[in-house]
């Protein structure tokens, strides 16, 4: 027995979660109306924007996921512009839809809306941040673009907040020569991130290869014509901390978190979380948010525990496309997959880290470091039973590959041979007893 | 078409292993993996991923897949078919025999049910 369809669907953002959504949902055997809407028109991968984009390696065009041709043999219409607001309707008795406003001036009707907006940038400094030379983030390709026109042997850039994008846009500007300063406001960053051990050799790595870092919050960014007395004169801006120390730069990148976009579903009504709280459309486990016909995947979605309450952010690239595919699934009446553990990785200074589970130390528990010759390869989190937690990995995708799997397995792990260089990923998770 | 490369003797690739054909060696100008698969079986593609600079031999190898070392992407040993982004075009194929205990690809010769031919 099949279930009903929906008659039309209209997806609202085109990156990852957005793309995966109106692949999976044709590929499930959806033969109704898929639109989806995108500022930039045809989907774009995000990571690279602070990657391999940024470095020159990677085009414009590279970013897309598929060329229009694709979308057409599909009948999926992909239309260039942002949505102004959507509103509930009734499509015929008992039918509740929505209709769309798009800021191109077209009005959509579809009987469900699946918003994919994702997360876009928090600027931590207030003042100074419309300044030309001062950018936010890197979410979409235009920012990048300013950025990489920006970088230059000489440059001197400060990067204010060292997370995943900060470091990456430091790591590269650095590459191409720029004088780099890089702001966190505690030692080290993104903790939560990587776990306190990863984080400051993280962190470490950033001074070895020249990068100035800076602990403590920035106050304000002014331009220097505006500041009498400056100390540094010949530079155009002046980045100034709250303690009160201040310096030249001639570019700002403020790469200070995100925050999911999520006013189409606030102002249409829909439970959202607290802005305090972070932000995000609520949705159940596969992605419906709380009115008829209207889901919400990838970043902008916010799950919720079985009490109702907000789960903590965890948007990274994979969780969002495995919860479009999810949402496809459910959309059709379809059992969306058992996922495993959570992973993420991130480029800088020239080495692939890859972070797999928790970091966060428990009581009773302990932590396994890997090293071989060419340094650490690997830190791993052990809960009390012995079992594995969490994974930070050097430049060793089969060692977070491994970890994976025993995270999932949830069984005690061998610390011993987790420490050793000479056992290969491989045999981790081979049984231990083979015929 | 290319020469058949005797690539090694099937002892020689442990299971869940792989060895990188040089593009010179096998004449196709790619360098092309040749996987031994936990099934037993030996399968072919061309080595690097693509979609970026990664090298499919370096990743895991489980079941008749193979996840790329560098984003995730999994292909399909037998047919090279893309399961998952970011990669989102398949990878080519080339068929494997194994004579007399011998590994033997045969370069550009894609195999039957291959998802890019």
């Amino acid at each position: 027995m099949s279930e009903p369809q929906p008659a039309s669907v209209l997806v609202i953002g085109g990156g990852p979660a957005g793309y995966t959504f109106v692949d999976q949902l044709r590929l499930r055997g959806f033969r109704g109306e898929l639109t989806l809407v995108d500022p930039l028109g045809l989907p774009m991968d995000r990571p690279p924007l602070s990657k391999e984009f940024l470095r020159g390696a990677m085009s414009q065009e590279e970013l897309r996921f598929r060329e229009a041709e694709w979308f057409e043999e599909r009948s999926i219409t992909v239309i260039a512009s942002g949505v102004e607001e959507i509103a509930g309707v009734r499509l015929a008795e008992d039918a509740a839809g929505w209709e769309a406003f798009l800021l191109n001036g077209q009005r959509l009707v579809a009987e469900v809306v699946v918003l994919a907006t994702g997360a876009g940038p928090i600027a931590a400094v207030a003042e100074g941040a419309l300044l030309e030379r001062v950018m936010t983030q890197l979410y979409t390709v235009h920012d990048a673009a300013r950025l990489r026109r920006a970088l230059a042997p000489g440059t001197r850039l400060s990067v204010i907040g060292g997370g995943l994008v900060g470091a990456e846009a430091a790591s590269v500007a650095l590459a191409h020569g720029a004088e780099v300063t890089l702001v966190n406001p505690s030692d080290p960053a993104a903790v939560r991130s990587f776990g306190a051990e990863a984080a400051a050799r993280l962190q470490a790595v950033h001074a070895e290869r020249g990068v100035r870092v800076e602990t403590g919050r920035v106050a304000r960014i002014e331009e220097i014509a505006s500041v009498e007395g400056s100390d540094a004169p010949d530079a155009p801006l002046l980045v100034t901390l709250e303690e009160g120390r201040s310096w030249g730069a001639d570019y700002v990148l403020q790469a200070t978190g995100a925050a999911p976009q999520d006013h189409l579903a606030r102002d249409a009504g829909a439970a959202v979380a607290p802005l305090e709280d972070g932000g995000g459309v609520l949705v159940d486990a596969v992605g419906r948010a709380s009115l008829p016909n209207l889901w919400a995947v990838g970043d902008v979605a916010r799950g919720v525990d079985a009490a109702g309450a907000p789960l903590p952010v965890h948007a990274h690239w994979e969780a969002a496309m495995h919860s479009a595919e999810d949402a496809a699934a459910a959309l059709l009446g379809q059992f969306p997959e058992e996922r495993g553990v959570r992973w993420f990785w991130s480029d800088r200074h020239g080495e692939h880290v890859e972070v797999v589970g928790s970091q966060a130390e428990v009581e009773g528990g302990s932590v396994v470091r890997r090293e071989d010759g060419r340094g650490l390869r690997g830190l791993f989190t052990l809960g009390a039973g012995g079992e594995l937690l969490g994974a930070v990995t050097f430049d060793d995708a089969r060692l977070a590959r491994a970890a994976r799997r025993l995270i999932d397995r949830a069984k005690p792990v061998d610390a011993a041979a987790l420490a050793d260089p000479e056992v290969s990923a491989k045999d981790l998770v081979r049984p231990p007893h083979r015929d | 078409m290319a020469q058949i490369v005797d690539v090694a003797g099937v002892g020689e690739i442990p299971e869940g292993e792989a060895v990188v054909v040089d593009g010179d060696a096998n004449e196709t100008g790619r360098d092309i993996a040749v996987f031994h698969a936990e099934t037993g079986e030996f399968f072919a593609l061309d080595d690097e991923c693509t979609h970026e600079t990664a090298s499919l031999a370096d990743g895991w190898i489980e079941g008749d897949r193979v996840e790329c070392p560098l984003h995730a992407t999994e292909f399909c040993l037998r047919t090279g078919k893309v399961l998952c982004l970011p990669a989102t075009e398949s990878a080519r194929t080339h068929k494997v025999e194994v004579v007399d205990g011998r590994v033997l690809l045969h370069p550009g010769e894609s195999v039957e049910g291959a998802d890019r031919p």
